[in-house]
């Protein structure tokens, strides 16, 4: 039998962010724009893995947010069995993994994913009932018609280029343990 | 410079937001296509007369063609960021839906926004 999966927000809908939002999200420095509706917003801790095991210009930032913020880290078993390898798509299996879980929860958890214009496109997600797939434009479109966000920083954020060409850097190894070790799953 | 004029076809909202753009900068939407476009050109002819085809797939990405697997498989990239600041350093937009498949994701936010108060 399964746990219930315990999450902030009694019955709200959970907010979950595949990497790309977080990081069009950083850059624009408008993280916040993902607790506007009063929605709890959880991470999921193999894409905060896949977000901040390299010194990115986003990675620390994103770090110390989730951290100040409080924000729920989602334990998933892709990340604890994923034992430190840099495998593509883990982030987005985990997801994968909360979809279900939110899905097959007693009573089940409406959940928002977020995620950017190119993944969505991609078939190879089953959504399961209560889950809503949407990109990042949409989210911010949907937070102005609502009156949390004003039009020119809709434009800001899902325009603006992150940096200056001189800003940009390969990203590069930050930590030299194993990521899976601050995978927070059971073990 | 010699210019001629000729007809385009381009999203509504995109002209809208050009035109306050241009206007902001006392400038016209023709002078900012000009400025990006040969942004572009100039990029991509240097790419090529250096035999690099970066540009060329970052460009295929922009347009669709390519997935971000396939492009970040050919470009040897490891991180998802790393594809985000190299379509920018090249002034090229991340490949979006229509439209339409955004709006809809709108709708499906408000009923939800509808049905479910902090």
């Amino acid at each position: 039998m399964p746990k219930p999966l315990v999450l902030p927000g009694g019955d709200l809908p959970v907010v979950m962010a595949d990497a790309g939002p977080w990081i069009t999200l950083a850059y624009a420095d408008a993280l916040e724009l993902l607790l506007a509706p009063g929605w709890p917003l959880v991470m999921v801790d193999m894409v905060l893995e896949e977000l901040t095991r390299s010194d990115t210009p986003t990675s620390q930032r994103i770090a110390t947010w989730v951290a100040e913020q409080r924000i729920f880290v989602l334990a998933t078993e892709v990340c604890r069995r994923s034992s430190g390898r840099r495998q593509r798509h883990l982030g987005e299996m985990a997801i994968q993994e909360a979809m279900h879980a939110l899905a097959l929860n007693v009573p089940p958890r409406r959940g928002v994913f977020l995620f950017e214009d190119h993944k969505i496109a991609r078939a190879s997600f089953l959504l399961p009932a209560g889950c809503s797939k949407v990109t990042t434009r949409s989210w911010l479109m949907f937070l102005e018609r609502q009156g949390w966000l004003e039009s020119a920083g809709l434009s800001c954020v899902s325009t603006a280029p992150p940096l200056p060409a001189s800003r940009f850097r390969a990203t590069r190894p930050l930590r030299s343990g194993p990521p899976a070790a601050r995978c927070a799953g059971p073990r | 410079m010699a210019s001629v004029n000729f007809t385009a076809a381009l999203d509504r909202d995109l002209l809208r937001r050009a035109k306050v753009l241009a206007a902001q900068h006392d400038t016209s939407i023709s002078a900012l296509l000009s400025a990006e476009l040969r942004y572009l050109v100039d990029t991509f002819e240097k790419a090529e007369q250096l035999g690099n085809s970066t540009a060329a797939t970052l460009l295929a990405f922009a347009l669709g063609r390519l997935s971000d697997d396939q492009v970040m498989e050919q470009l040897q990239l490891e991180h998802e960021e790393d594809l985000f600041l190299l379509m920018a350093q090249a002034h090229l937009p991340m490949p979006r839906l229509a439209v339409q498949a955004n709006e809809a994701m709108v709708m499906e936010l408000e009923q939800l926004a509808a049905s479910a108060k902090p």
